[in-house]
Protein backbone atom coordinates (compact mmCIF):
# COMPACT_ATOMS: atom_id res chain seq x y z
CA UNK A 1 0.00 0.00 0.00
CA UNK A 2 0.99 3.72 -0.47
CA UNK A 3 -0.35 6.14 1.64
CA UNK A 4 0.78 10.07 1.39
CA UNK A 5 -0.42 12.07 4.03
CA UNK A 6 -0.62 15.75 4.39
CA UNK A 7 2.46 16.17 1.90
CA UNK A 8 3.24 18.92 0.47
CA UNK A 9 6.23 20.33 -1.93
CA UNK A 10 7.88 23.14 -2.45
CA UNK A 11 10.86 24.19 -4.96
CA UNK A 12 13.77 26.05 -3.24
CA UNK A 13 11.51 28.93 -1.73
CA UNK A 14 9.17 29.49 -4.10
CA UNK A 15 4.91 28.59 -3.09
CA UNK A 16 4.26 25.32 -2.38
CA UNK A 17 3.13 23.30 -5.62
CA UNK A 18 1.37 20.74 -3.82
CA UNK A 19 -0.53 21.31 -0.62
CA UNK A 20 -1.68 19.21 2.05
CA UNK A 21 -1.98 15.57 -0.69
CA UNK A 22 -3.72 13.08 1.27
CA UNK A 23 -4.70 9.63 -0.50
CA UNK A 24 -3.54 5.95 -0.58
CA UNK A 25 -3.48 3.78 -3.38
CA UNK A 26 -4.34 0.03 -2.16
CA UNK A 27 -2.24 -3.08 -3.82
CA UNK A 28 -3.32 -4.02 -7.26
CA UNK A 29 -5.63 -0.46 -7.97
CA UNK A 30 -5.74 1.43 -10.75
CA UNK A 31 -5.47 5.46 -11.04
CA UNK A 32 -6.06 8.46 -12.87
CA UNK A 33 -3.69 11.28 -12.56
CA UNK A 34 -4.97 14.19 -14.02
CA UNK A 35 -5.36 17.82 -13.89
CA UNK A 36 -4.73 21.17 -16.11
CA UNK A 37 -1.50 21.96 -17.02
CA UNK A 38 0.69 23.53 -14.27
CA UNK A 39 -1.26 21.44 -11.90
CA UNK A 40 1.69 19.81 -10.33
CA UNK A 41 1.24 16.27 -12.08
CA UNK A 42 4.67 15.77 -13.01
CA UNK A 43 5.53 16.85 -9.37
CA UNK A 44 2.80 14.41 -7.97
CA UNK A 45 4.34 11.77 -10.22
CA UNK A 46 8.19 12.37 -9.15
CA UNK A 47 6.87 12.21 -5.31
CA UNK A 48 5.74 8.70 -6.45
CA UNK A 49 8.35 7.44 -8.12
CA UNK A 50 11.05 8.53 -5.16
CA UNK A 51 12.85 11.36 -7.63
CA UNK A 52 12.03 13.88 -5.12
CA UNK A 53 11.44 14.52 -1.13
CA UNK A 54 8.62 16.34 0.12
CA UNK A 55 9.02 19.40 1.98
CA UNK A 56 6.40 18.08 4.98
CA UNK A 57 3.91 15.62 5.39
CA UNK A 58 5.15 11.59 5.29
CA UNK A 59 4.92 8.96 2.96
CA UNK A 60 4.49 5.23 2.81
CA UNK A 61 5.54 3.02 0.24
CA UNK A 62 5.04 -1.27 0.56
CA UNK A 63 5.08 -0.95 4.60
CA UNK A 64 8.20 1.33 4.81
CA UNK A 65 8.43 4.83 6.53
CA UNK A 66 9.92 6.43 3.15
CA UNK A 67 11.57 9.26 5.99
CA UNK A 68 13.57 6.31 7.72
CA UNK A 69 15.13 4.65 4.88
CA UNK A 70 18.48 5.06 4.22
CA UNK A 71 20.33 5.21 -0.03
CA UNK A 72 20.29 1.69 0.21
CA UNK A 73 16.76 0.74 0.99
CA UNK A 74 15.78 3.93 -1.37
CA UNK A 75 17.59 2.22 -4.00
CA UNK A 76 15.80 -1.25 -3.58
CA UNK A 77 12.36 0.59 -2.92
CA UNK A 78 12.96 2.38 -6.19
CA UNK A 79 13.57 -0.83 -7.94
CA UNK A 80 9.90 -1.99 -6.93
CA UNK A 81 8.09 0.76 -8.87
CA UNK A 82 8.49 0.96 -12.78
CA UNK A 83 8.17 4.40 -15.03
CA UNK A 84 7.07 4.96 -18.20
CA UNK A 85 8.36 8.73 -18.96
CA UNK A 86 6.45 10.90 -21.45
CA UNK A 87 9.56 11.25 -23.75
CA UNK A 88 10.84 7.63 -22.56
CA UNK A 89 14.18 8.80 -21.58
CA UNK A 90 15.97 5.87 -23.07
CA UNK A 91 19.81 5.37 -23.13
CA UNK A 92 20.72 6.18 -26.77
CA UNK A 93 24.21 4.62 -26.19
CA UNK A 94 22.47 1.50 -25.50
CA UNK A 95 20.30 -1.44 -27.75
CA UNK A 96 16.99 -1.92 -27.10
CA UNK A 97 17.81 -5.40 -25.30
CA UNK A 98 20.31 -2.85 -23.22
CA UNK A 99 17.80 -0.80 -22.36
CA UNK A 100 15.39 -3.42 -20.90
CA UNK A 101 18.13 -5.15 -19.25
CA UNK A 102 18.73 -2.66 -17.09
CA UNK A 103 16.22 -2.71 -14.08
CA UNK A 104 17.78 -6.61 -14.35
CA UNK A 105 21.11 -5.45 -14.19
CA UNK A 106 20.53 -3.29 -11.34
CA UNK A 107 19.20 -5.72 -8.99
CA UNK A 108 21.91 -8.21 -9.90
CA UNK A 109 19.77 -11.20 -11.71
CA UNK A 110 22.31 -13.21 -13.73
CA UNK A 111 23.31 -12.53 -17.31
CA UNK A 112 21.58 -16.06 -18.17
CA UNK A 113 18.11 -14.45 -16.26
CA UNK A 114 18.75 -11.39 -18.00
CA UNK A 115 19.13 -12.54 -21.36
CA UNK A 116 15.91 -15.42 -21.39
CA UNK A 117 13.66 -12.59 -19.35
CA UNK A 118 14.89 -9.39 -22.06
CA UNK A 119 14.12 -11.65 -25.13
CA UNK A 120 11.13 -13.06 -24.21
CA UNK A 121 9.30 -9.69 -23.49
CA UNK A 122 10.90 -7.87 -26.69
CA UNK A 123 9.04 -11.12 -28.33
CA UNK A 124 6.43 -10.40 -26.46
CA UNK A 125 5.94 -6.46 -26.90
CA UNK A 126 6.64 -7.31 -31.41
CA UNK A 127 10.44 -5.87 -31.10
CA UNK A 128 12.55 -9.58 -31.16
CA UNK A 129 13.71 -8.16 -34.45
CA UNK A 130 14.72 -5.34 -33.34
CA UNK A 131 16.61 -5.98 -30.20
CA UNK A 132 19.68 -5.64 -31.43
CA UNK A 133 18.94 -1.93 -32.46
CA UNK A 134 19.54 1.52 -30.76
CA UNK A 135 16.94 3.73 -29.76
CA UNK A 136 17.56 6.54 -32.40
CA UNK A 137 16.91 4.13 -35.08
CA UNK A 138 13.52 2.87 -34.05
CA UNK A 139 9.90 4.83 -34.41
CA UNK A 140 8.50 6.73 -31.68
CA UNK A 141 6.02 3.93 -31.17
CA UNK A 142 8.81 1.55 -31.01
CA UNK A 143 10.83 3.40 -28.43
CA UNK A 144 7.64 3.81 -26.20
CA UNK A 145 7.17 -0.12 -26.32
CA UNK A 146 11.03 -0.30 -25.02
CA UNK A 147 10.43 2.06 -22.61
CA UNK A 148 7.24 0.35 -21.32
CA UNK A 149 9.63 -2.94 -21.58
CA UNK A 150 12.06 -1.67 -19.69
CA UNK A 151 9.41 -0.62 -17.08
CA UNK A 152 7.94 -4.30 -16.40
CA UNK A 153 10.79 -6.45 -17.03
CA UNK A 154 11.64 -6.90 -13.13
CA UNK A 155 8.07 -6.87 -12.17
CA UNK A 156 7.63 -4.09 -10.32
CA UNK A 157 4.58 -3.27 -7.78
CA UNK A 158 3.81 0.10 -8.82
CA UNK A 159 3.90 1.14 -12.55
CA UNK A 160 3.52 4.59 -13.25
CA UNK A 161 3.27 5.90 -16.67
CA UNK A 162 3.69 10.25 -17.59
CA UNK A 163 1.27 10.54 -20.43
CA UNK A 164 1.74 7.13 -22.08
CA UNK A 165 -0.76 7.66 -25.02
CA UNK A 166 0.27 11.45 -25.49
CA UNK A 167 2.16 10.44 -28.83
CA UNK A 168 -0.06 7.95 -30.02
CA UNK A 169 -3.33 7.41 -32.01
CA UNK A 170 -6.03 5.97 -30.74
CA UNK A 171 -5.87 2.75 -31.66
CA UNK A 172 -2.04 2.14 -30.15
CA UNK A 173 -3.53 4.41 -27.06
CA UNK A 174 -6.52 2.06 -26.73
CA UNK A 175 -4.22 -1.19 -27.37
CA UNK A 176 -1.51 0.61 -24.63
CA UNK A 177 -3.88 0.55 -21.78
CA UNK A 178 -5.46 -2.88 -22.75
CA UNK A 179 -1.54 -3.57 -21.94
CA UNK A 180 -1.82 -1.98 -18.62
CA UNK A 181 -5.32 -3.70 -17.81
CA UNK A 182 -3.40 -6.96 -18.13
CA UNK A 183 -0.24 -5.63 -15.81
CA UNK A 184 -2.84 -4.50 -13.42
CA UNK A 185 -5.02 -7.52 -13.15
CA UNK A 186 -1.47 -9.40 -12.46
CA UNK A 187 -1.37 -7.30 -9.70
CA UNK A 188 0.55 -4.14 -10.59
CA UNK A 189 -0.71 -0.93 -8.99
CA UNK A 190 -1.23 1.51 -11.67
CA UNK A 191 -1.04 5.18 -11.59
CA UNK A 192 -1.65 6.71 -14.95
CA UNK A 193 -1.27 10.63 -15.83
CA UNK A 194 -3.14 11.94 -18.68
CA UNK A 195 -4.58 14.79 -20.21
CA UNK A 196 -6.68 12.44 -22.11
CA UNK A 197 -10.59 12.68 -21.30
CA UNK A 198 -11.73 10.41 -23.50
CA UNK A 199 -9.58 7.51 -22.20
CA UNK A 200 -10.14 8.15 -18.81
CA UNK A 201 -14.31 8.07 -19.38
CA UNK A 202 -12.98 4.42 -21.24
CA UNK A 203 -12.11 2.99 -18.07
CA UNK A 204 -13.67 2.42 -15.01
CA UNK A 205 -10.83 3.40 -12.57
CA UNK A 206 -10.30 6.32 -9.90
CA UNK A 207 -9.44 9.54 -11.06
CA UNK A 208 -6.70 11.78 -8.62
CA UNK A 209 -8.10 15.13 -9.84
CA UNK A 210 -4.79 17.94 -8.98
CA UNK A 211 -6.25 21.76 -9.25
CA UNK A 212 -3.34 24.13 -8.40
CA UNK A 213 -1.67 22.06 -6.37
CA UNK A 214 -4.45 20.47 -4.79
CA UNK A 215 -5.63 16.56 -5.03
CA UNK A 216 -9.28 15.21 -5.30
CA UNK A 217 -9.84 11.54 -5.82
CA UNK A 218 -12.70 10.88 -7.74
CA UNK A 219 -14.73 7.58 -7.61
CA UNK A 220 -14.72 6.07 -10.76
CA UNK A 221 -18.32 5.88 -12.69
CA UNK A 222 -20.83 2.89 -12.22
CA UNK A 223 -20.40 0.50 -14.96
CA UNK A 224 -23.65 -0.90 -14.36
CA UNK A 225 -25.67 2.44 -14.44
CA UNK A 226 -23.39 3.16 -17.69
CA UNK A 227 -24.44 -0.20 -18.81
CA UNK A 228 -28.39 0.28 -18.20
CA UNK A 229 -27.98 4.24 -19.89
CA UNK A 230 -26.15 2.52 -22.94
CA UNK A 231 -23.09 4.44 -22.55
CA UNK A 232 -21.24 1.24 -22.59
CA UNK A 233 -21.47 -0.96 -25.51
CA UNK A 234 -20.80 -4.52 -25.11
CA UNK B 1 42.26 3.19 -26.24
CA UNK B 2 38.83 2.88 -24.83
CA UNK B 3 37.91 -0.15 -27.25
CA UNK B 4 40.93 -2.45 -25.56
CA UNK B 5 39.51 -1.59 -21.81
CA UNK B 6 36.32 -2.65 -23.32
CA UNK B 7 37.29 -5.52 -23.21
CA UNK B 8 37.86 -5.91 -20.01
CA UNK B 9 34.68 -3.83 -18.28
CA UNK B 10 31.98 -5.41 -17.29
CA UNK B 11 28.49 -4.95 -18.33
CA UNK B 12 27.43 -3.18 -16.11
CA UNK B 13 29.37 -0.34 -17.66
CA UNK B 14 26.66 1.01 -19.39
CA UNK B 15 27.32 5.26 -19.71
CA UNK B 16 29.54 6.30 -22.53
CA UNK B 17 31.75 8.64 -20.20
CA UNK B 18 34.69 7.61 -22.93
CA UNK B 19 32.91 9.65 -25.44
CA UNK B 20 32.52 12.86 -24.64
CA UNK B 21 35.26 15.39 -25.45
CA UNK B 22 37.56 15.90 -22.40
CA UNK B 23 39.22 12.23 -21.73
CA UNK B 24 42.08 12.43 -23.94
CA UNK B 25 42.67 15.85 -22.50
CA UNK B 26 42.35 14.04 -19.37
CA UNK B 27 44.64 11.34 -20.32
CA UNK B 28 47.67 13.88 -21.58
CA UNK B 29 47.38 16.00 -18.20
CA UNK B 30 47.48 12.89 -16.17
CA UNK B 31 50.68 11.29 -18.31
CA UNK B 32 52.55 14.96 -18.00
CA UNK B 33 51.74 15.25 -14.28
CA UNK B 34 52.82 11.41 -13.43
CA UNK B 35 56.09 12.45 -15.54
CA UNK B 36 56.59 15.65 -13.91
CA UNK B 37 56.61 13.95 -10.72
CA UNK B 38 58.31 11.07 -12.15
CA UNK B 39 61.43 13.55 -13.08
CA UNK B 40 61.39 15.40 -9.51
CA UNK B 41 61.56 12.73 -7.66
CA UNK B 42 64.34 11.13 -9.79
CA UNK B 43 66.14 14.38 -9.37
CA UNK B 44 65.47 14.67 -5.40
CA UNK B 45 67.34 11.30 -5.01
CA UNK B 46 70.47 12.14 -7.39
CA UNK B 47 70.50 15.43 -4.80
CA UNK B 48 70.58 12.99 -2.09
CA UNK B 49 73.31 10.96 -3.19
CA UNK B 50 75.11 13.92 -4.71
CA UNK B 51 74.56 15.36 -0.67
CA UNK B 52 75.77 11.79 0.50
CA UNK B 53 78.87 11.85 -2.00
CA UNK B 54 79.92 15.44 -0.87
CA UNK B 55 79.46 14.73 2.40
CA UNK B 56 81.60 11.68 2.79
CA UNK B 57 84.14 13.01 0.54
CA UNK B 58 84.54 16.32 2.40
CA UNK B 59 83.27 15.97 5.66
CA UNK B 60 86.62 15.99 7.83
CA UNK B 61 88.56 16.82 4.90
CA UNK B 62 91.34 19.57 5.24
CA UNK B 63 93.68 21.31 3.09
CA UNK B 64 96.94 23.39 4.15
CA UNK B 65 97.60 25.81 1.51
CA UNK B 66 101.14 27.44 1.89
CA UNK B 67 101.42 30.14 -0.82
CA UNK B 68 104.47 30.07 -2.88
CA UNK B 69 105.65 33.63 -1.70
CA UNK B 70 106.44 34.52 1.86
CA UNK B 71 105.33 37.38 3.76
CA UNK B 72 107.60 39.52 2.53
CA UNK B 73 106.28 38.91 -1.31
CA UNK B 74 109.51 36.73 -2.08
CA UNK B 75 109.45 33.16 -3.36
CA UNK B 76 110.26 30.76 -0.93
CA UNK B 77 112.87 28.60 -1.79
CA UNK B 78 113.01 24.82 -2.83
CA UNK B 79 114.55 24.19 0.67
CA UNK B 80 112.68 26.52 2.42
CA UNK B 81 109.23 24.62 1.08
CA UNK B 82 110.66 21.47 1.89
CA UNK B 83 111.35 22.44 5.66
CA UNK B 84 107.64 23.31 5.66
CA UNK B 85 106.55 20.02 4.38
CA UNK B 86 108.34 18.43 6.94
CA UNK B 87 107.39 20.59 9.74
CA UNK B 88 103.99 20.89 9.13
CA UNK B 89 103.44 16.76 8.27
CA UNK B 90 105.90 16.26 11.64
CA UNK B 91 103.34 18.49 13.48
CA UNK B 92 99.92 16.80 12.43
CA UNK B 93 101.31 13.23 12.66
CA UNK B 94 102.02 14.33 16.39
CA UNK B 95 98.52 15.75 16.61
CA UNK B 96 95.98 12.69 17.63
CA UNK B 97 93.47 15.00 16.04
CA UNK B 98 94.40 14.55 11.96
CA UNK B 99 95.48 11.38 9.80
CA UNK B 100 95.57 10.92 6.28
CA UNK B 101 98.24 13.54 5.22
CA UNK B 102 99.45 13.82 2.15
CA UNK B 103 101.12 16.74 -0.08
CA UNK B 104 99.77 17.33 -3.16
CA UNK B 105 102.58 17.36 -6.10
CA UNK B 106 102.91 20.39 -8.45
CA UNK B 107 101.20 18.22 -11.46
CA UNK B 108 98.44 17.77 -8.78
CA UNK B 109 98.27 21.22 -7.91
CA UNK B 110 98.28 22.65 -11.54
CA UNK B 111 95.34 19.91 -12.03
CA UNK B 112 93.47 21.78 -9.87
CA UNK B 113 93.76 25.27 -11.59
CA UNK B 114 93.17 23.40 -14.93
CA UNK B 115 89.96 24.58 -15.23
CA UNK B 116 90.97 28.62 -14.92
CA UNK B 117 93.87 28.12 -16.68
CA UNK B 118 94.13 25.09 -19.65
CA UNK B 119 96.94 22.92 -20.43
CA UNK B 120 99.32 25.50 -21.25
CA UNK B 121 102.52 24.74 -19.42
CA UNK B 122 103.83 27.84 -20.56
CA UNK B 123 101.22 29.35 -18.13
CA UNK B 124 102.28 27.27 -15.36
CA UNK B 125 106.04 27.59 -15.69
CA UNK B 126 105.64 31.02 -15.32
CA UNK B 127 103.45 31.00 -12.12
CA UNK B 128 104.17 29.79 -8.13
CA UNK B 129 102.44 27.27 -7.29
CA UNK B 130 101.51 27.39 -3.10
CA UNK B 131 102.23 23.82 -1.83
CA UNK B 132 98.85 22.08 -0.59
CA UNK B 133 98.99 19.30 1.85
CA UNK B 134 95.73 17.48 2.53
CA UNK B 135 94.89 15.47 6.02
CA UNK B 136 91.32 14.75 7.33
CA UNK B 137 90.54 15.62 11.10
CA UNK B 138 88.86 12.52 13.53
CA UNK B 139 86.62 14.87 13.99
CA UNK B 140 85.60 18.15 13.18
CA UNK B 141 85.94 20.20 15.91
CA UNK B 142 86.93 23.89 16.45
CA UNK B 143 89.00 23.60 19.24
CA UNK B 144 91.46 21.48 16.92
CA UNK B 145 91.22 23.62 13.55
CA UNK B 146 91.65 27.09 15.69
CA UNK B 147 94.90 24.90 17.33
CA UNK B 148 95.84 23.64 14.01
CA UNK B 149 95.54 27.11 12.21
CA UNK B 150 97.77 28.73 14.89
CA UNK B 151 100.36 26.02 14.89
CA UNK B 152 100.74 25.98 10.96
CA UNK B 153 101.07 30.20 10.87
CA UNK B 154 103.32 29.70 13.36
CA UNK B 155 105.18 27.02 10.85
CA UNK B 156 104.69 28.55 7.61
CA UNK B 157 103.69 31.91 8.20
CA UNK B 158 100.58 32.87 5.45
CA UNK B 159 99.91 29.43 5.34
CA UNK B 160 96.02 29.01 5.30
CA UNK B 161 93.69 26.00 7.19
CA UNK B 162 90.69 25.02 4.56
CA UNK B 163 88.09 22.96 5.94
CA UNK B 164 85.87 23.16 3.54
CA UNK B 165 83.38 23.37 6.06
CA UNK B 166 81.51 26.42 5.13
CA UNK B 167 81.98 25.88 1.48
CA UNK B 168 79.66 22.38 2.36
CA UNK B 169 77.25 24.46 4.74
CA UNK B 170 76.47 26.58 1.79
CA UNK B 171 76.19 23.90 -0.72
CA UNK B 172 73.82 21.75 1.19
CA UNK B 173 71.68 25.08 1.99
CA UNK B 174 71.21 25.28 -1.82
CA UNK B 175 70.41 21.49 -1.87
CA UNK B 176 68.22 22.18 1.04
CA UNK B 177 66.39 24.40 -1.22
CA UNK B 178 66.36 22.56 -4.21
CA UNK B 179 64.75 19.87 -2.27
CA UNK B 180 61.94 22.23 -0.42
CA UNK B 181 61.54 23.90 -4.12
CA UNK B 182 60.97 20.01 -5.79
CA UNK B 183 58.47 19.21 -2.53
CA UNK B 184 56.27 22.04 -3.33
CA UNK B 185 56.43 21.43 -6.90
CA UNK B 186 55.15 17.80 -6.14
CA UNK B 187 52.87 19.29 -3.66
CA UNK B 188 51.15 21.30 -6.29
CA UNK B 189 51.13 18.99 -8.86
CA UNK B 190 49.12 16.20 -6.34
CA UNK B 191 46.82 19.41 -5.49
CA UNK B 192 46.48 20.08 -9.39
CA UNK B 193 45.58 16.45 -9.94
CA UNK B 194 42.74 16.63 -7.35
CA UNK B 195 41.31 19.25 -8.66
CA UNK B 196 41.32 18.10 -12.39
CA UNK B 197 39.94 14.76 -11.26
CA UNK B 198 37.50 16.16 -8.90
CA UNK B 199 36.38 18.90 -11.83
CA UNK B 200 36.53 16.37 -14.58
CA UNK B 201 34.13 13.49 -12.91
CA UNK B 202 32.03 17.10 -11.84
CA UNK B 203 31.98 17.99 -15.50
CA UNK B 204 30.95 14.68 -16.45
CA UNK B 205 28.36 14.20 -14.20
CA UNK B 206 26.43 17.54 -15.33
CA UNK B 207 26.23 16.22 -19.00
CA UNK B 208 25.34 13.09 -17.99
CA UNK B 209 23.21 14.12 -15.18
CA UNK B 210 19.69 12.40 -17.06
CA UNK B 211 21.34 9.77 -17.69
CA UNK B 212 22.59 9.66 -13.81
CA UNK B 213 19.12 10.90 -12.78
CA UNK B 214 17.39 8.26 -14.66
CA UNK B 215 19.18 5.30 -13.36
CA UNK B 216 18.79 6.95 -9.81
CA UNK B 217 15.07 6.65 -10.19
CA UNK B 218 15.33 2.66 -11.49
CA UNK B 219 16.92 2.24 -8.35
CA UNK B 220 20.67 1.93 -9.19
CA UNK B 221 22.71 2.12 -5.73
CA UNK B 222 25.16 5.12 -5.28
CA UNK B 223 27.76 2.23 -5.66
CA UNK B 224 26.47 0.90 -9.28
CA UNK B 225 27.02 5.10 -10.22
CA UNK B 226 30.35 4.69 -8.64
CA UNK B 227 31.26 2.29 -10.81
CA UNK B 228 30.39 3.89 -13.92
CA UNK B 229 32.99 6.42 -13.08
CA UNK B 230 35.42 3.83 -11.55
CA UNK B 231 35.68 1.83 -15.03
CA UNK B 232 36.23 5.34 -17.17
CA UNK B 233 38.73 6.81 -14.77
CA UNK B 234 40.67 3.29 -14.98
CA UNK B 235 40.60 3.00 -18.31
CA UNK B 236 42.11 6.16 -18.41
CA UNK B 237 44.28 6.69 -15.73
CA UNK B 238 46.44 3.12 -15.87
CA UNK B 239 47.64 3.70 -19.38
CA UNK B 240 48.71 7.51 -18.67
CA UNK B 241 50.34 6.83 -15.69
CA UNK B 242 52.06 4.15 -17.40
CA UNK B 243 53.05 6.32 -20.21
CA UNK B 244 54.13 8.97 -18.17
CA UNK B 245 56.17 7.02 -16.64
CA UNK B 246 57.77 5.36 -19.26
CA UNK B 247 58.46 8.92 -20.91
CA UNK B 248 60.17 10.38 -17.74
CA UNK B 249 62.31 6.89 -17.79
CA UNK B 250 63.52 8.42 -21.09
CA UNK B 251 63.67 11.74 -20.53
CA UNK B 252 66.02 10.70 -17.10
CA UNK B 253 68.19 7.84 -19.36
CA UNK B 254 68.81 10.69 -21.75
CA UNK B 255 70.03 13.37 -19.67
CA UNK B 256 72.05 10.73 -17.41
CA UNK B 257 73.95 9.47 -20.65
CA UNK B 258 74.25 13.48 -21.73
CA UNK B 259 75.88 13.60 -17.96
CA UNK B 260 78.06 10.39 -18.32
CA UNK B 261 79.20 11.90 -21.80
CA UNK B 262 80.10 15.85 -20.73
CA UNK B 263 82.29 13.64 -17.66
CA UNK B 264 81.50 16.20 -14.70
CA UNK B 265 82.45 14.47 -11.84
CA UNK B 266 80.44 16.63 -9.72
CA UNK B 267 76.95 16.62 -11.06
CA UNK B 268 74.51 14.05 -9.88
CA UNK B 269 74.64 10.92 -11.69
CA UNK B 270 70.99 9.63 -12.57
CA UNK B 271 72.08 5.90 -12.19
CA UNK B 272 69.52 4.44 -9.50
CA UNK B 273 69.44 1.72 -7.07
CA UNK B 274 67.27 -0.79 -6.49
CA UNK B 275 65.42 1.18 -3.52
CA UNK B 276 65.32 4.32 -5.48
CA UNK B 277 63.87 2.63 -8.64
CA UNK B 278 61.32 1.33 -6.25
CA UNK B 279 60.58 4.39 -4.77
CA UNK B 280 59.92 5.90 -8.32
CA UNK B 281 58.17 3.45 -8.99
CA UNK B 282 55.48 4.80 -6.62
CA UNK B 283 54.55 7.34 -8.27
CA UNK B 284 52.11 6.39 -10.87
CA UNK B 285 50.61 4.07 -8.03
CA UNK B 286 50.27 6.82 -5.95
CA UNK B 287 48.86 9.37 -8.74
CA UNK B 288 46.39 6.42 -9.52
CA UNK B 289 45.35 5.99 -6.12
CA UNK B 290 44.78 9.62 -6.07
CA UNK B 291 42.64 9.78 -8.79
CA UNK B 292 40.72 6.97 -7.79
CA UNK B 293 40.27 8.52 -4.51
CA UNK B 294 39.64 11.78 -5.38
CA UNK B 295 37.34 10.44 -8.15
CA UNK B 296 35.17 7.87 -6.02
CA UNK B 297 34.81 10.67 -3.64
CA UNK B 298 32.96 13.19 -6.23
CA UNK B 299 30.87 10.89 -7.58
CA UNK B 300 29.31 9.70 -3.84
CA UNK B 301 29.28 13.65 -2.64
CA UNK B 302 27.47 14.69 -5.96
CA UNK B 303 24.89 11.65 -5.61
CA UNK B 304 24.48 12.69 -2.24
CA UNK B 305 22.88 15.27 -3.74
CA UNK B 306 20.02 13.29 -5.30
CA UNK B 307 17.31 12.15 -2.72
Amino acid sequence: MIKFAHIGLRYGIGPEVLTDINFTLEPGSFHFLTGPSGSGKTSLMSLLYLGLRPTRGEISMFGNDVKSLDRDQMALLRQKIGVVFQDFRLLNNLTAFENVALPLRLSNKSEKQIKSDVSELLEWVELGDYMHRLPMTLSGGQQQRIAIARAVISKPRMLLADEPTGNLDDTIGYKLMGLFEQLNRMGTTMVIATHNQQMMNSFYHKKLILNAGQLIVEEPRNIIKDIAEGEVHV
Amino acid sequence: MYKFFKLFTPKSYILPLHKRSGSVQLFILLALMTALVVIIASVHLSLFKTVDRWQSLIQYQASIEIPALDEQGNTRSAAQVQQNIRRIKDFLKNTQASHDIEVMDTTQVAALLNPWLGDDGKILDNIDLPTIINFKLKASSADDVKYISERITKIAPRARLQTHENWLDKFLAILHGIHILGVLIIIITMVSTIFVISSSVRARMNIYNEDLSLLHIMGARDRFILKQFITYLFSICVPACLLGYICASLILAAVSQLLLGAEIDFLPSFGLNAHQFITLMTVPFSIFALTMLIGSHTVLREMKKMP
